[in-house]
Order: structure tokens, then C-alpha cells, then sequence
């Protein structure tokens, strides 16, 4: 597969968010992933980062971007410690897959992903450039 | 632990408003699951549940405690709740309390605020918004025993000068520091210094504030012990997980029998034992029919369920307090979603098996209206501790006890399973019809909370069952005898010269008028006479029939089980054990529907429709089990 190929990818992944009410954030951090790609391409071939918290493995961490919810169900969640800015930790999926339980905040919470995938995070290392 | 008085915020910072006030009402505020209710029952040795499960305060509850001058004062424990903001019923609650809005609850004078030491993090942005209601505040770290031994730590003095408010370590399980509590009421409080307070609306920067505060403490949160850890990777293992969750719920069941039958006969001995010299005082006659075979066989034969009513409820304790249950939640989620069932409603309906209203209370805790009402609706439909003196005495009449898997489930518990699993799909039913037509709706999120494991301690289990045993007792006190003993006068009129046959009491001509209706049921008219009685409460009826058997001149020898087996059908038998399944007799659930919904309307529709339930049930099943015999 050559630039094209991927770049096309990432492209149409930018642009066909189901979100387009995302932050401007969010914008900023897709392009600068997608221009780290572009010119480490030689170098290492990373797939795709999880984007949103129902993507995200166990074992992996990774930041709270924003909750695309609507207040009330939105409140709930962050008054547990989901809000933009925390760190969130995947420990385990529930027997059937789902629910799966994050450690957030030192507590462990089971979220189904009806919600987590309405979630948006961002990879550790890029949460730290996009907002220090 | 020897910390006896709070640390107090530095003398500079100290307000110089407030202070010379007395305290009357004390409110105790805290997040779920942060020992808020132990401190209750601690401070005022009132009972109170206690569980190891976010969300078991559903209504505010009152006791009454001594300060250290001995002034006596209310402690208000109000619902768990992580925030004042009013999207959910408790919350509200809460909110309304302590602004001094709540009809009939006095404002309280005073708070005292119980947070988690170690999630401190996130229990601080509550202690913001308490604070900021400018009421005198003690701020309680609960669990200190868990900071310490999980290498936490925290500055206490920093902390009360960041809050402006005293401040003392505590573990309300092991009743340390609760002398804190006794000398900040007796001090008199002040109102909590000015400090620096985030803007309480926005919860992002409610919580940078926590963190603030948190690390100028300089908080080390404790680590997860790793033991927890490992038993959640068992309990909620892929293939492990179900299994384990499955063995649980037989070993209850088989529990329930293999150990709570043998108590319950030994129970039987000692009260027919105690009747015995009873009897021997009375002369025969009226009197002592009406005492002897009326009251007292009415009232000891629902008396001898209370073993198994009480191995259910310290199963059920051991499960809640140890943690169990919220994992059993986080397993069985997947099914719940499939049957579009909230998953906030878990909870409710897991403690509708013991009872259907307390469960009916705790539905507060769902934000969507709709959802709430269809968990209101459906939760009498689960088998609730009530119907487990009625299915134990008919399984015990018509079901032989062998065993089906060795030792492992027998005959009898597999059939009590198989009621509980009827139960269960009769509401999964219920829910769906309800979901798709009248309360249709959007879920909100489904956020389950998995405490650290503990063991559950003696001292909680034990208030448990005694509270439980009170109120089984006192319910066989009041409105079994009371009904046992109508009973008995009603069987003993018209007054005859001696002992007439039962048929001709005034009873059984009341009870004959009813006997066309059930009959198609397998039902004869001293089950009708129950079935009527038990509109009051389900376990009524044995009382009932344990009272007309006895008055019977045919059955007075027999035991209850003896004389229900040669007195019914096989069907019928099948058919009142499907009635009782089904039909909402508890004018207990019936209130509290009323008063939660705020109309007759839910709880007619639901009587209605469960009692066309039960008779449908029953009908069809006892036709069916004649037709297959003949």
C-alpha cells in the first residue's frame, strides 16, 4: 500500500466523522495525527489510534476527549471523573463483551458501549501536545 | 485510630461569623457506597441497611443521637449522591433537604459530609458544593483503615485549611473516630471559612479545583488492592464468570432447602412443643378453638418459614456486602440490554427477591420517568421473600424430594428455581409490552460503580436478620392472628352444641358462594377463603389454610402439607402456585406504588393486570395437567 492508499484513508476518516459537532480540539488533534503520519510514513506504519472509548483494548489508556451525549446523561458520568481531560484506563470487558469496566479516577466503573462509543479520547502522548 | 477531635482549619482562617449556634438537625451527606448509612447506624444504633452496592439509601431516613454535652439532636441520612444537580429523584431529595425545601423535614443546622479517603479526588467535588450551602460543616474521610494499609496518605491539616472546614479521619465499620462526630455537635459549629470555592456549575472546573485541593493536601491515593483485582478476573472471567455467577444462584436455592428445611421443622417441634401446656390450661370448648386450632396454628405455621426467610436474606446480605452483587450485575447487564431494560433497573429488581418495596422506592434512582414507571410496574413480578412460605408448603406437599444432580440440586429446590425463573420471564414479558407501547423511551446510560471486595462483617449481617426477624414477627403478630382469629370465629358460627362439620359454618357458605369462580382453577372454597385473606399479604394464606385445616374435624390431625395433599389436585396445586406468582397480593406494594406514582391509576392497572395474569395461568394450567391424567 502506498501514501496514497493510507493517506486516502486518513482523509475520509477526518472528514466522515459521524460528529460533525466535535470540537475544534478534536479537528486540530485529527490533523496533526494525520500529518505525523504522513511524514513518518517511512518510518513506522501505526494503525489508526482508537478515537472513540468503545475502541479502546484492555490494557490500553488513554485521555477523554469530549462526551458527545446530552446533558443528562452526560452529568452522571462525569461526576464519576469522565470528564475532557482524565485519564482512562480499559481493565476488562464483561463475559458477553460488553459491558466493559475503566478504571477512571482510581475507581473501577462498568460502562455499556451504547455509551462509551459516544465517548471521543485521545492517544496519551498527543492529548499532551493538544492541550498541556 | 486515636484521633477523638477534628482537625481544625488554622484559627486565621476561621470565619468569625456564626458559632453559639445549638445544633438540632444534623444531615449526613456523602457519595454512594461511602459508609454513610454504617456512620448512621453508629451514631444513632438505629438499623439501618448497609451494603457493599451504590445506591441502597433510597429515602431519607431520621435518628436520634447525643451530642458530648448530652443535647439530644436528629441525624437526617439522606440519599447517596455524587452532586446537588436535580436529575435524579434522590439528588433532588437531597438538594431539597438541606436548602430547607423538603415539606415536613426540618432544615438542618448542620452538616455532616462523609467522603471516601480513597477516592478523594472525586468525593472532593461534592465537599464543594456542600461547603458552598454555608451551613456548619464537618468533613469525615471514611475508610482510614484502607488509606493506611494501602500505602495512601494525606495531609489533614493542609486539607481542613483548603476547606475551611474541621476535618478527621474515621473508619465508621470499625466505629473509629466516631467521637468526632459527638464533639462537633457539642462544640457548636461555625459556618465554613471563605475559601476559594470553584464555579459549581461547571463540573470540569469543579473537578481541576478537586484536584487542586487534593494535591495541596498532598493526597496519595492507595493503591487497588491487588487481590481485588485478581478476584475480578475469576468473577468476571469469559467462561468462569457465568458459570460462577450460575453455581451461585443454585447454591442458594439448594441452601434455602437442604439447610433452612431441617431448622424450619425443628421450629414446628418447639412450636407445637409450646402449645402443648398452652392447650393445657383451657378448658375444651369455644375458647379453645378459637385460641388453639384458630390463632395459634394460624400464626405458627407461617412463623416456621422464617429460617428459610432469613438464610435468604443472609445470602442476600453476604452477596451485597461483600461486593459480589455489583460484579453479578456488570454479568448479567448484556441480557438486561437485550430485553431494552434500563440498566439502573438491575438494582431495584435485584431487591425485589426480597421484597418488592423497598424495591419500588429505590426506582428514584432512574432519571427517565418512563423507565422508572415500567421498573415500578414489573418489579412485584419477581418472586419477592413473601411467596416463599406459599411455594415452600405446597412444593413440600405434592413435589418428592430426590435429587436430580446428586447433591447438587434436588427435586424440590430445582422446582422452587423453576418458579423464580417464571417469575423472572413473566416480567421480562411485561417489560417488553410495556417498552414497545405506553413507555416507550430512550435508556440513559447504564453506569455501574464495582467497590473493592470487603468482608462483610458479623455486626452488619447480624442487624440485618434481627431487623428482618422483627418485622416477619410482628407482621405474624398483627395480621395473621388478627385474621387467624376472624377465621376461627367465623368457622365457629352459626354457635352450634358441640363440634359441627366445618361445611356448615357461616365461612364455608360465604366461601361456597366463591367456589364457581375458582373451581375451574382446581380450587375449592377453602383456597378461595385464602386467596381472599391474602390480598392483605401472601404469606396470609398459609396462615389461612393452616387455621381451616386445624379447625377441620377431617384434617385436624394432619400436618399443614398432609392435609393440602389430600385436599387438592396435583393440578390445582400446580395452578396456586402459578396464582401466586403472578397476582399482586401485598396491600403493602399496592400503597407504595400509590404514593410513588401519585395516583390510584398505576397501581389499579397493575392489580388488574397481574390478577388477569394469575387466573389465565392458573386456568390454562390446571385444564391442561386434568386433561393429560384423564
Amino acid at each position: 500500500m502506498g501514501l496514497d492508499g493510507r493517506a486516502g484513508r486518513i482523509v475520509s476518516y477526518v472528514t466522515h466523522r459521524r460528529d460533525a459537532s466535535d470540537s475544534q480540539r478534536r479537528e486540530r488533534a485529527g490533523i496533526i495525527v494525520l500529518l505525523k503520519m504522513i511524514f513518518n510514513f517511512k518510518k513506522t506504519t501505526p494503525a489508526l489510534p482508537p478515537r472513540r472509548l468503545a475502541e479502546l483494548a484492555p490494557g490500553q489508556t488513554a485521555i477523554i476527549a469530549k462526551l458527545a451525549l446530552p446533558p443528562a446523561a452526560a452529568e452522571p458520568l462525569m461526576d464519576l471523573g469522565l470528564v475532557a481531560g482524565s485519564r482512562v484506563l480499559a481493565v476488562r470487558r464483561a463475559p458477553g463483551g460488553d459491558p466493559v469496566v475503566y478504571r477512571v479516577d482510581g475507581a473501577e466503573i462498568a460502562l455499556r458501549r451504547e455509551t462509551t462509543r459516544h465517548i471521543a479520547i485521545l492517544p496519551v502522548d498527543e492529548a499532551a501536545e493538544v492541550c498541556p | 485510630m486515636t484521633t477523638l477531635t477534628a482537625i481544625e482549619p488554622a484559627p486565621a482562617v476561621r470565619s468569625a461569623t456564626g458559632g453559639g449556634r445549638t445544633i438540632r438537625v444534623l444531615a449526613l451527606v456523602g457519595p454512594p457506597n461511602s459508609g454513610k448509612s454504617t456512620l448512621f447506624n453508629n451514631l444513632t444504633g438505629l438499623r439501618q441497611k448497609v451494603a457493599n452496592f451504590p445506591g441502597v439509601t433510597v429515602e431519607q431516613r431520621a435518628g436520634r443521637m447525643r451530642g458530648t454535652n448530652g443535647q439530644a439532636l436528629t441525624v437526617l441520612d439522606l440519599p447517596g449522591i455524587h452532586s446537588l444537580s436535580p436529575h435524579s429523584e434522590d439528588e433532588r431529595v437531597a438538594a431539597d433537604v438541606l436548602r430547607g425545601r423538603m415539606p415536613g423535614t426540618p432544615q438542618p443546622d448542620a452538616i455532616v459530609l462523609i467522603l471516601d479517603a480513597t477516592h478523594l479526588n472525586r468525593h472532593l467535588v461534592l465537599a464543594a458544593r456542600v461547603i458552598a450551602l454555608g451551613l456548619p460543616t464537618l468533613v469525615l474521610l471514611n475508610m482510614a483503615d484502607s488509606l493506611r494499609q494501602q500505602d495512601g496518605d494525606v495531609d489533614l491539616v493542609a486539607l481542613a485549611g483548603q476547606l475551611g472546614t474541621p476535618i478527621a479521619l474515621i473508619s465508621a465499620a470499625r466505629g473509629e473516630g466516631l467521637s468526632t462526630v459527638r464533639n462537633f455537635v457539642g462544640s457548636a459549629g461555625s459556618a465554613p471559612a471563605p475559601v476559594e470555592l470553584p464555579v459549581l456549575q461547571d463540573v470540569r472546573h469543579c473537578r481541576e479545583w478537586a484536584v487542586r485541593v487534593a494535591s495541596r493536601a498532598s493526597y496519595r491515593r492507595p493503591l487497588p488492592p491487588p487481590w481485588s483485582q485478581r478476584l475480578d478476573s475469576i468473577f468476571l472471567h469469559r467462561y468462569w464468570g457465568p458459570v460462577i455467577f450460575l453455581g451461585v444462584v443454585v447454591a442458594a436455592f439448594q441452601l434455602i432447602f437442604r439447610v433452612g428445611q431441617p431448622l424450619s421443622d425443628a421450629l414446628q417441634g418447639l412450636l407445637l412443643g409450646a402449645g402443648q401446656p398452652l392447650a393445657a390450661h383451657l378448658t375444651a370448648g369455644m375458647t379453645r378453638s378459637l385460641l388453639m386450632d384458630g390463632a395459634w396454628k394460624g400464626m405458627t405455621s407461617v412463623l416456621v418459614f422464617l429460617p428459610q426467610i432469613l438464610l435468604l436474606f443472609l445470602l442476600i446480605g453476604v452477596l451485597e456486602d461483600s461486593g459480589y452483587l455489583a460484579r453479578a450485575a456488570v454479568i448479567t447487564d448484556r441480557s438486561m440490554a437485550k430485553l431494552g431494560l434500563n440498566g439502573k433497573a438491575f438494582i431495584p429488581l435485584l431487591s425485589a427477591y426480597a421484597c418488592a418495596v423497598p424495591a419500588i422506592m429505590a426506582t428514584r434512582t432512574i432519571e427517565n420517568k418512563r423507565d422508572r414507571m415500567a421498573t415500578i410496574l414489573i418489579a412485584p413480578l419477581m418472586t419477592c421473600s413473601a411467596r416463599l412460605p406459599v411455594y415452600t408448603m405446597i412444593i413440600a406437599a405434592f413435589v418428592p424430594d430426590r435429587p436430580l444432580a446428586g447433591i447438587f440440586l434436588g427435586t424440590r429446590a430445582a422446582a422452587m428455581l423453576g418458579l423464580y425463573v417464571v417469575g423472572f420471564l413473566a416480567a421480562v414479558a411485561t417489560a417488553r409490552l410495556l417498552k414497545s407501547s405506553v413507555l416507550k423511551s430512550h435508556s440513559s446510560p447504564f453506569v455501574m460503580e464495582l467497590p473493592t471486595y470487603r468482608w462483610p462483617t458479623l455486626r452488619s449481617l447480624g442487624l440485618r436478620l434481627a431487623d428482618r426477624s422483627w418485622a416477619f414477627a410482628s407482621r405474624v403478630g398483627t395480621v395473621v392472628l388478627a385474621v387467624s382469629l376472624g377465621l376461627a370465629l367465623l368457622v365457629n358460627l352459626p354457635v352450634h352444641s358441640g363440634r359441627a362439620p366445618l361445611e356448615d359454618s357461616l365461612l364455608a357458605s360465604v366461601g361456597q358462594k366463591i367456589e364457581p369462580v375458582i373451581a375451574p382453577l382446581g380450587f375449592n372454597w377453602k383456597i378461595g377463603v385464602g386467596l381472599v385473606t391474602s390480598i392483605a399479604a401472601r404469606e396470609v394464606i398459609v396462615g389461612t389454610l393452616g387455621t381451616l385445616y386445624g379447625m377441620d374435624p377431617g384434617t385436624h390431625a394432619m400436618s399443614l402439607q398432609t392435609a393440602l395433599h389430600t385436599d387438592l389436585t396435583p393440578g390445582g396445586a400446580v395452578a396456586l402456585l402459578l396464582f401466586f406468582a403472578f397476582a399482586l397480593q401485598c396491600t403493602s406494594t399496592l400503597a407504595v406504588v400509590r404514593r410513588e406514582t401519585n395516583s390510584w391509576k398505576w397501581p389499579l392497572l397493575q392489580f388488574s393486570y397481574m390478577a388477569g395474569l394469575a387466573y389465565g395461568s392458573a386456568l390454562i394450567a390446571n385444564q391442561l395437567i386434568q386433561h393429560l391424567r384423564v
